[in-house]
């Protein structure tokens, strides 16, 4: 019957899901780390083949067959997103394309890019949302003046030494398709198939950025362009919606011929 | 007789399908690299339509992401699907686990003969397609022109395939930015006002044959 009603459904799903995201964005413009995704359109269509025409007919003629719009993926943009100075002695920012290894409970590894940590009672490092940093390196209870490099290093002062004392390293890990990273929520991601495997290293080798102690990294949401996209995508929606009601009257139209 | 209501409802039917590449636009008016369907009339025998692509540009969105590729001018990036050449007009690419460069699609762009690796910082990519990584060069992207745009067969996901003529690629290329779709939304706007009236109108011009009709058989020879 009329394609146009299932085409402009599509361009309204479509809008639809750009609005869900840009609203995500929106709202965790102020958490540490978080990376704003993306929605990927493409356009679905294909070429109609006119069955009563012959084939030397067919090569002169163009006949396209639009099937509307269709959402191949939501990626998550790994930008870099601004430095804000803290002073938190275990507030990590990583100045590159690392991530933290994290171990969750049942012991798989997740990834993040927010590194606020913090001691949890036996003394490891851990995120705020209470799991571990993988390989992490146990901080004496009556450490003093802990500080960490940009190569990851963790020297802290230790009760009745004059000398700093070596506690461990921090090592992070980058992937070769971050894009294709699942976020799984509270700002960790899991690899899959498409973001190929992890690959581990020290900060501030090449590819996988420095550390900077003292510092968050806020989220690289930039408030004018979210507003520019939601627009668009709001106005683009409209337009959708009044092509539904136009297919709608032709409809009425069609069902009204012998009037 | 019926000459005349069979011509009245294949307008009707150009309406229908001038309809359906209307919301196809509209649908799209977010899809990056997207080129508008206008339907034109057809006069030979085969169809009552004929789809032809806008070759226009679209405008310039700055996305400051690296592997966002903005095209100007006419012409196409060349990419491999399952081994068959396809020609993309989105430059939304993206890595893709063995380091290549792909479109947001998956389907291999061609040009650079190296893998493009995770270290996005340094690379760059020069208005006339070349690829560097640093002082490094990568290749160069292929893009090509089309001589004959009609000859444009989609084949999902924005691609198209073409067998028609080449010819060398004059526009170039923006990094860091994506091509918005040519959709013109005040036009389509206007073309769907247009589509629905000259409904109305075929409608009219029906009803009224069907008066016409109706005192012929029924009531002429009345007193």
């Amino acid at each position: 019957m009329i394609d146009a009603l299932y085409i402009s459904a599509s361009g309204l799903r479509g809008e639809q899901k750009q609005i869900d995201v840009i609203s995500n964005n929106v709202a965790n413009m102020q958490t540490p780390g978080f990376k704003r995704s993306r929605v990927n359109f493409a356009e679905v269509a294909t070429a109609a083949v006119a069955a009563q025409s012959n084939e030397s007919e067919l090569t002169t003629q163009s006949l396209m067959r639009g099937n509307g719009a269709r959402v191949i993926s939501t990626s998550t943009l790994f930008s870099p997103g601004e430095m804000r100075q803290t002073q938190g002695a275990l507030d990590l920012a990583i100045d590159g394309n690392g991530f933290f290894e994290l171990e969750a409970a049942d012991g798989s590894t997740v990834y993040t890019r927010d590194g606020q940590f913090r001691l949890d009672d036996e003394g490891f490092l851990a995120s705020i949302h209470g799991q571990r940093l993988a390989h992490s390196v146990q901080i004496p209870a009556d450490a003093k003046d802990i500080r960490i490099d940009a190569k990851g290093e963790i020297t802290a002062l230790l009760a009745g030494d004059e000398a700093r004392s070596v506690l461990g390293d921090i090592e992070l890990a980058t992937f070769a398709a971050p894009d294709a990273l699942v976020s799984i929520g509270n700002n960790r991601y899991v690899p899959n198939e498409a973001s190929g495997t992890v690959s581990y290293g020290r900060p501030n080798e090449p590819g996988f950025g420095g550390l900077q102690q003292g510092y968050v990294e806020l989220a690289n949401v930039e408030m004018i362009d979210e507003m520019s996209a939601l627009v668009l995508a709001q106005r683009a929606y409209q337009l959708n919606a009044r092509v539904l009601q136009a297919a709608d009257q032709i409809l009425e139209t069609i069902n009204n011929l012998r009037r | 007789m019926t000459d005349t209501l069979q011509a009245i409802a294949r307008a009707l039917s150009t309406d229908v399908q001038t309809l359906g590449t209307i919301s196809h636009n509209v649908a799209n008016m977010n899809t990056p690299g997207y080129r508008g369907v206008r339907a034109v009339p057809e006069f030979s025998q085969q169809a009552l339509l004929r789809t032809s692509l806008d070759q226009t540009d679209g405008s310039v969105m700055q996305t400051a992401r690296k592997l966002d590729l903005a095209l100007q001018g006419p012409g196409f990036f060349v990419v491999e699907r399952e081994g068959e050449p396809l020609l993309v007009r989105s430059g939304a690419f993206r890595v893709d686990a063995q380091g290549q460069l792909v479109t947001a699609n998956g389907d291999v762009v061609r040009g650079p003969n190296a893998p493009i690796g995770t270290d996005l910082d340094a690379l760059r990519v020069d208005a006339d397609g070349a690829l560097w990584n640093g002082t490094q060069s990568l290749g160069q992207l292929e893009l090509i022109t089309v001589a004959d745009a009609g000859a444009l067969r989609p084949a999902g996901g924005g691609a198209y395939r073409y067998e028609g003529e080449q010819e060398p690629w004059s526009g170039q290329v923006i990094q860091g930015a994506l091509e918005a779709a040519n959709i013109d939304a005040a036009g389509e706007t206007i073309r769907l006002m247009e589509t629905t009236r000259h409904a109305e109108s075929v409608q009219r011009a029906i009803s009224i044959y069907d008066k016409a009709m109706d005192t012929g058989i029924n009531r002429l020879g009345d007193n």
